[in-house]
């Protein structure tokens, strides 16, 4: 069997997906299921305080099944990045993180020197940061 | 007090925790992250973290993202 080795965790699926965008929920789950991914994306957001569903993400995500990656969507510096990373590491209680810092608002191209900031500072306090 | 909850001025009734916070928004604080002044705070010290006068709180959580 094939198998895909990142830090030390081993996966059978090279597919990582996802949680956003779907029409509901319920498609979300059905679409993790179809695609055999084991490891699927999550997005580190400020909580909605004046309009709080009671509905979580993680209600919905079964995390025995599924390895959660917290990604920096959103963030525009190194240190957004860094912080918000720490934040996912504090709710998710995983040290992963993909990194993402926006280099221009139209076109999401990555701004990869923050990027390499970033990087080094979260790997120096144990984080596996994936591109 | 004034505090500053997730970039918007917030009135609250002092003295209280962070948990206390957690509490009267309504939001399960084992879902949350939560950063006092630009610095996380860990899960076990919500209770025992006070909400003090020109706190920035910011209360994050994991939403649909890729």
């Amino acid at each position: 069997m094939d198998t895909f080795e990142i830090a030390g965790k081993i996966f059978t699926s090279r597919l990582i997906v996802g949680t956003g965008k779907y029409s509901s929920p319920a498609v979300m789950v059905k679409a993790h299921e179809a695609s055999g991914a084991e490891m699927v994306t999550v997005a580190v957001r400020r909580v909605n305080i004046s309009d709080r569903s009671k509905e979580s993400l993680l209600d919905y995500i079964d995390t025995s099944k599924y390895f959660l990656l917290p990604n920096t969507a959103g963030c525009y510096t190194a240190d957004d990045a860094i912080r918000t990373a720490r934040l996912g590491r504090e709710a998710g209680l995983s040290n992963w993180v993909k990194l993402e810092v926006i280099g221009d608002e139209r076109t999401l191209f990555p701004d990869n020197e923050a990027l390499l900031d970033a990087t080094r500072v979260l790997v120096r306090e144990g984080f596996v940061v994936l591109p | 007090m004034k505090i500053t909850l997730n970039g918007d001025p917030f009135d609250v009734a002092g003295p209280l925790t962070i948990a206390d916070l957690l509490k009267r928004l309504d939001i399960d604080a084992r879902r949350v992250a939560v950063e006092r002044n630009l610095v996380v705070l860990k899960r076990a010290l919500f209770e025992t973290t006070e909400v003090n006068e020109g706190d920035q709180i910011e209360i994050v959580n994991f939403v649909g993202g890729g």
